[in-house]
């Protein structure tokens, strides 16, 4: 085993809850208000049951091969060599990419409304260097660290909705159902790609909770909790800020924030609820970096994962800012890395979902043979 | 857990070290051989071990017809029980008929020294040179008799220590006012007279091997968790040092972490404290010579509780409790915030506020973290003054320093008078956390994070938190996770954390520390 | 310049960190993964820092998916 710590289903919970936040929270109202404008509620509403649904079919895939690792998984189903090469490529092509995009999101958002003076390397650096040192304390230790963020998120974001509520315009909503069902499928579509789909990276957590078998309902709660939240964003930046301006926004929930105005003295306290997605984000950084190292570590049978963290940092702070040529690339890009996320996260675990199931008899033979002798 | 540190001795003082080692070990041979049947061999050996130290006092008497010696350090007996010791040996009439027994058959002297037991004194036999050196170093008197084997300890420790006074460190307005003191007996004593239990263990070890310091790790069988008496205990036997001097020596020791600001080990000079954690389920260890126990486990929200919490109602002790979270965070992010917001982030400012600030500011060469770093630094040196100086001096120092340099630098024009403030509030932020150790960690991480606000704003300040908290959650007191209840988040110990339920809703002993035996009360209510 | 010198104390600053762990392995195998990954990252710095455009991976990504987004 090359994580020796073990997660309770609570800590499971939460990670997995504030892993679906992420940096979605940042631009969830623009995608979902781009298309379905006013009935991005419903959207979400759709993106989030068949999100739930995904979650669940990664939980079953995990079941099936009795909760072990997403790389262990591959080699039982394609065998050895097949199984590590596909598995590298998943990490490498994949999760390390992802990972890239979250650093390079919180490099954007820094450097484009925050602090514009502030060279990106730098803002990289330092958030590169705390995710790394969590990743080296390990599973257990950061797990832990999110539940000592809770009452913050939920504390700010209470402080979010209070202080909103006198701004919000309920006519900002309506009418329901304007331009029909088709926008609304489209932007749910996003939905469901963004945060939810990339929920397969817990196929290598799974085997490192305390009871593997009860994670399925802590994954669908995670699940819901973190999408909730999302649309419930969503639904407050439309009702303050109206589904056109979000759509247009690049940043709608910071947009969102700015106009907190309590008699002119609690204002423009953007700066302070921009905890909320640094927290997020850096949760989902350190989740992915995590099972990018644990799964490299893997393929290569290392020892430990923790000695492979440094390199794989360096690799993903220079990718991190070499990843866009240009703005323009990333917008035309948009469209492709949706297919490419679907491909990912939805396509390849059901291709090898197939398989074990054409292979099925045998294999889950020789698994539970394994789990008797060892 | 422990760390051998490298050992980089020179070559040359190993030689010197192993030829003194050499030396040492003979004298400790001898010292590990029984005593001799004849009283003047006896007592030239002793005077040989002890180099013929001036305050060794021999005193010879005839007892039931033998010679016999009494032998103890001046100053470190008390009088009065040598005295008593004479005065009962004469009166004793039967010790003339047991002078016939006295021989060198085992049975005659036991029964002999079975008479000398006076009613006040415990009395133990010894046989070994060793055992006799220890016995009159520790402070008890030696008796020998001539062709007798064996020699008597005469419990006589009386050393003029401090009496049992006021704690000085950890006062209350309302509850016991008794504190520890120096003497190590005492110190345990105290603790014995709160908890009147059979199970209540006292176990005494000796550390150190010049000072020969006495160290009692105290807990409750059957509430503390035995692994981690164990654990304790075995942390205390790896212990390699000369001296003890302070609890301090032995904490350094047994820590887990030891690149952390934090402190992992309690410390408190209040026996009502010690004798609540016990019945946490937490170990106590009383160190001779010092009034500062050490309690283990030690998880951060102890060093956030005072004991007056559970003095006074558990309304006002909630409160305060939340006020002292509070000063906790504006103790650490005072001058980082103000840094940040007056650098990169003015907007959140009401603007008749910002137009004041910009208008102190105006004269001021500096950039704020200069400014606050100025401050920051005087603040320092000043409490370091206070501290160490005579009472009456300190005091006068700080007052005086404070409020002139903190007046004359802001009419000069050197730091703005909202930076005095700023600075005022944390220094006096970090008075009211009750465990003096962890505002030095504090004082410490405060510079990291006015550093992280001057380069990076909010932003450097929420990663300095993360990392923070990564590092609080990652470090353990003897096993147990530092932040437990908070994380790992165990909802029923959260009674007593950031807020104090009612006595009688205290129905449980914290869960990761006393594993076993974990009801408190009866669930009655 | 001063960004190669930087890119130089970065790689630097990882290899101390990691220097005593290293030693630990009396495999071969995990120095043998760690100085690849690492110089795949110090190659990509060095490239980087140099200001030559490094292609991004995207671009193949895009390549490829391109005709497949427009079917769908």
């Amino acid at each position: 085993m090359l994580e020796k710590g073990k997660i309770s289903v609570r800590q499971f919970t939460i990670l997995v809850a504030l892993y679906t936040i992420g940096t979605a929270i940042l631009i969830i109202p623009s995608i979902l208000a781009a298309k379905a404008k006013q009935d991005a509620w419903i959207s979400g509403l759709l993106g989030l049951a068949i999100g739930v649904a995904m979650v669940i079919f990664y939980w079953k895939l995990s079941e099936r091969f009795q909760y072990v690792n997403l790389i262990e998984i591959l080699e039982k189903c394609f065998g050895k060599w097949i199984g590590k090469s596909v598995g590298f490529l998943f990490f490498v092509c994949y999760v390390l990419l992802l990972a890239t995009f979250v650093l390079r999101d919180i490099g954007d958002f820094m450097t484009t409304v925050m602090m514009v003076e502030t060279p990106i390397e730098a803002i990289h650096i330092i958030f590169l260097i705390i995710v790394l040192y969590g990743v080296k304390l390990g599973l257990e230790v950061f797990t832990r660290t999110m539940e000592l963020f809770i009452p913050w998120i939920v504390l700010l974001l209470v402080a979010l909705f209070l202080t909103l509520l006198p701004q919000i315009e309920v006519t900002n909503i309506l009418p329901v159902f304007e331009n029909g069902m088709k926008p609304i499928v489209q932007s749910s579509f996003s939905f469901l790609v963004f945060p939810f789909l990339e929920m397969v990276v817990f196929l290598m957590i799974i085997p490192y909770v305390n009871r593997p078998q009860d994670t399925k309902k802590a994954f669908m709660l995670g699940t819901i909790m973190g999408g909730g939240l999302l649309i419930f964003i969503s639904v407050l930046t439309i009702l303050v800020v109206g589904p056109t301006e979000t759509a247009r926004s690049i940043y709608p929930t910071y947009d969102l924030t700015k106009t907190i105005n309590i008699r002119e003295f609690f204002q423009r306290v953007e700066a302070l609820m921009a905890l909320i997605w640094f927290i997020t984000v850096f949760v989902k950084l350190l989740v992915l970096t995590y099972v990018s190292c644990l799964g490299i570590a893997q393929v290569f049978e290392l020892k430990e994962y923790r000695i492979i963290v440094l390199p794989i940092g360096l690799v993903l702070y220079v990718l991190s800012l070499s990843i866009f040529p240009s703005i323009s690339f990333l917008i035309e890009f948009t469209p492709v890395y949706d297919l490419y996320a679907f491909l990912w996260c939805a396509v390849f675990p059901f291709v090898v979902w197939l398989v074990s199931l054409v292979r099925g008899g045998e294999r889950n033979k020789s698994g539970t043979a394994r789990t008797e002798s060892g | 857990m422990f760390r051998k540190r490298p050992n980089k001795k020179l070559n040359n003082d190993q030689a010197q070290l192993t030829q003194e080692n050499s030396t040492a070990q003979a004298e400790l041979a001898q010292q590990g051989e029984a005593f001799t049947p004849e009283l003047l061999e006896n007592l030239r050996r002793i005077k040989e071990i002890l180099g013929g130290s001036s305050d060794l006092v021999m005193t010879d008497f005839i007892l039931g017809g033998h010679e016999a010696a009494l032998l103890y350090m001046d100053g470190m007996v008390d009088k009065v029980a040598i005295n008593h010791f004479f005065e009962h040996i004469n009166r004793t009439p039967e010790m003339m008929k047991y002078s016939n027994f006295l021989s060198q058959e085992e049975e005659g002297t036991a029964d002999f020294f079975k008479l000398l037991s006076t009613p006040v004194n415990r009395l133990d036999e010894i046989r070994f040179f060793r055992e006799a050196i220890r016995a009159i170093l520790a402070g008890n008197a030696v008796l020998l008799v001539n062709s007798v084997t064996h020699g008597l300890v005469i419990d006589s420790k009386g050393h003029k220590g401090r009496a049992v006074t006021e704690s000085s460190t950890e006062n209350v307005v309302r509850g016991p006012k008794e504190a520890f003191n120096e003497n190590g007996l005492i110190n345990t004593t105290l603790i014995r007279r709160k908890i009147k239990d059979p199970r209540l263990r006292v176990e005494r070890k000796v550390i150190g091997n010049v000072t020969q310091t006495s160290v009692a790790v105290i807990h409750i069988h059957g509430i503390a968790n035995d692994k981690l008496v164990k654990e304790v205990h075995a942390r205390l036997d790896k212990i390699d040092i000369d001296g003890i001097l302070e609890s301090n020596y032995i904490e350094e020791f047994i820590q887990d972490e030891v690149y952390t600001p934090f402190p992992t080990v309690f410390n408190t000079e209040r026996p009502d404290v010690v004798a609540a954690a016990l019945l946490e389920g937490r170990i106590a260890i009383v160190i001779d010579g010092t009034p500062f126990v050490l309690l283990v486990p030690a998880l951060f929200t102890h060093f956030f509780q005072a004991a007056e919490d559970y003095y006074q109602r558990w309304d006002i002790a909630t409160l305060l409790r939340l006020l002292r979270i509070s000063a906790f965070f504006i103790s650490m992010l005072g001058p980082a915030v103000y840094i940040a917001v007056i650098n990169f982030h003015q907007e959140m400012l009401p603007t008749p506020l910002l137009i004041s600030l910009a208008a102190q500011r105006e004269g001021v060469p500096f950039p704020a973290i200069v400014e606050a770093l100025i401050m920051e630094v005087t603040l320092e040196i000043l409490r370091e003054a206070g501290l160490r100086l005579p009472k009456a001096i300190g005091q006068t120092v700080s007052i005086v320093g404070a409020l002139v340099i903190g007046q004359a630098a802001v009419e000069a024009g050197i730091i703005s008078a909202a930076m005095v403030i700023v600075v005022a509030i944390t220094a006096i932020s970090n008075f009211i956390l009750p465990a003096y150790n962890m505002g030095i960690s504090i004082r410490i991480i405060r510079f990291v994070f006015m550093f992280l606000a001057g380069t990076f704003g909010l932003y450097g300040i929420a990663a300095g938190l993360f990392a923070l908290a990564l590092h609080l959650c990652s470090i353990r007191s003897f096993g147990i996770p530092y932040m437990d209840p908070l994380a790992p988040f165990v909802p029923d110990d959260m009674k007593d954390t950031f807020w104090r339920k009612p006595i009688f809703r205290l129905i449980t002993r914290p869960r990761l520390i006393s594993q076993k035996n974990n009801q408190r009360q009866s669930k009655s209510k | 310049m001063g960004y190669t010198l930087i890119t130089l104390l970065i790689a630097g600053l990882v290899l101390l960190i990691d220097r005593r762990k290293l030693k630990q392995y009396k495999r071969k195998r995990e120095n043998r993964v760690y100085f690849s990954i690492f110089m795949i990252g110090l190659v990509m710095l060095l490239i980087k820092s140099a200001g030559i455009e490094m292609p991004s991976p995207l671009n193949g990504i895009s390549y490829v998916l391109k005709p497949l987004t427009k079917m769908m």
